[in-house]
């Protein structure tokens, strides 16, 4: 990869991936360190990595060091887990609004993997390069994180809908 | 491979999706029909929303991300900038302190035609003290001059030294036009007669009134020595020129090609000798019908008494 490749990398692929890492870490700084880690070790590494390998790169390393930072507690925790009562606290939510809290509530992998699969349109087998996964197992978690999603959204929308009543 | 509780999830994508064989979707729809709660799953599963991208949220350290050219290459950049503006310095510097280089042009021939009236009487008169002391006077007297010139057939009005009309027609004629025909007048070479063939012929030329009076050019070619005589007896105000097309033509036509030697022992030779028509020979026209014609046409005109041949 050229520094001009590298350059315009930057350029139309830097916004996603800083989207990645905030839907992952929830915090703008952090995802912010994670881009400019994940542009470091592609920098690094340009010589092995290809122009359309360079976007799997990154998202791995990117969830590799959250994954780093995390176990070394640099930061306090992931956001990924919200507390159940805090989808009660909020009942006033807009569809928008219920579909991050039920996104909020997979598991990093999950949350990868709709990413991947959602965002990118990544196939099975990319998205298991990327994650160190077979393609089978992405499509179980696959399957969960769906499944999990649309089991949140109608409980979001039970409370919403039993928010309403009592106003 | 037997579809369990277990190993399901394994193929609910595929089984959506189509991927699964005929085998495997059998085997798969009869574990549903049994497990409806895998129906369940199965509903919610595409009964999920798609996650979209908020497009708002941008990277904002980009330019700093970006990798500029090698720092090496910039050194190297700088050097060059640096060793082009060096370079442009030393050879505007050094083109400021040399010396200008002549520019070479082509010779150019010497003007020697243009005259300065202003020294003319200073050069003839320098000239004139220049001239040998030897006369034809004693050799041509007079009237042997006279009968000569009437034997030649040109009808001249005479001005002859001794005879008491021509000197009573001289004390009438202006001071200037007097100091010229006394120039006119001055003894010849006695050993070089053609030389005041020439001197006669060239007052002739000018003296011819059809010409002179008409002309107005300026003299380049005349002689220096026939030049104040010239415009004396022309009465033009303004020299005339050997050079003037007319004059220039009449003597050729008269002149014969093989009366073109020019002498260069004397200085008097060369003031006489046009300087830039070396072939033409003031002294062929002295002997030209066309030159005797001219002068007969204007018998009235005022003629020096001179000399035309021996």
């Amino acid at each position: 990869m050229t520094r001009l490749e590298y350059n315009r990398l930057i350029d139309s692929f830097s916004d996603r991936l800083f989207r990645y890492a905030l839907k992952l870490t929830r915090e703008h700084n952090w995802s912010q360190d994670l881009v400019q880690e994940g542009l470091a070790k592609l920098w690094i590494h340009r010589a092995k990595v290809t122009l359309d390998h360079a976007p799997a790169f990154l998202y791995k390393v990117v969830y590799n060091k959250m994954i780093d930072d995390t176990r070394k507690n640099k930061r306090t925790q992931l956001s990924g887990v919200v507390p159940e009562k805090s989808i009660q606290a909020s009942a006033a939510l807009e569809h928008k609004d219920i579909l991050e809290q039920a996104f909020g509530q997979l598991d990093d992998k999950q949350k990868q993997i709709i990413m991947l699969r959602d965002w990118q349109g990544y196939s099975y087998k990319e998205i298991g390069e990327i994650l160190d996964y077979n393609e089978s197992l992405v499509k179980v978690h696959l399957f969960r994180a769906r499944k999990k999603m649309r089991a949140i959204i109608n409980q979001l929308n039970t409370i919403q809908t039993s928010y309403n009543e009592n106003q | 491979m037997k579809i369990n509780k277990l190993n399901y999830e394994t193929f609910v994508i595929d089984y959506l999706e189509g991927q699964l064989s005929a085998d495997q979707r059998q085997a798969f729809e009869r574990f549903v029909e049994d497990h409806p709660e895998v129906r369940a799953e199965m509903d919610h599963y595409l009964q999920a929303p798609i996650m979209t991208e908020d497009e708002r949220v941008v990277y904002s350290q980009k330019a700093k991300s970006k990798k500029r050219g090698s720092v090496l290459y910039w050194v190297l950049g700088g050097v060059l900038v640096l060793m082009l503006g060096t370079g442009v310095w030393m050879y505007s510097s050094t083109s400021a302190a040399a010396p200008e280089v002549p520019v070479l042009r082509p010779m150019q021939q010497e003007d020697t035609r243009v005259l300065p009236l202003a020294n003319e009487d200073k050069i003839v008169k320098s000239l004139e003290s220049e001239m040998p002391q030897e006369v034809v006077q004693e050799n041509w007297p007079i009237e042997s001059r006279k009968t000569d010139a009437k034997t030649a057939g040109v009808p001249l009005q005479i001005a002859a030294t001794g005879d008491p009309e021509s000197e009573k027609k001289d004390n009438q004629k202006p001071a200037a036009q007097t100091d010229v025909i006394d120039q006119l007048n001055q003894p010849l070479y006695a050993s070089d007669t053609d030389q005041a063939e020439a001197v006669a012929a060239a007052a002739l030329l000018v003296a011819e009134n059809p010409i002179t009076k008409t002309l107005q050019v300026e003299s380049k070619m005349m002689s220096r020595a026939q030049l104040p005589a010239i415009q004396a007896l022309a009465g033009v105000s303004t020299p005339v020129g050997l050079n003037e097309p007319r004059i220039v033509e009449l003597v050729t036509t008269i002149m014969p090609r093989n009366k073109t030697t020019v002498k260069k022992k004397s200085g008097w030779r060369k003031l006489i000798t046009p300087q830039s028509y070396e072939d033409i020979d003031l002294r062929s026209a002295l002997v030209s019908q066309t030159l005797k014609s001219a002068v007969e046409d204007t018998e009235n005109a005022f003629v020096p008494e001179i000399l035309l041949t021996k």
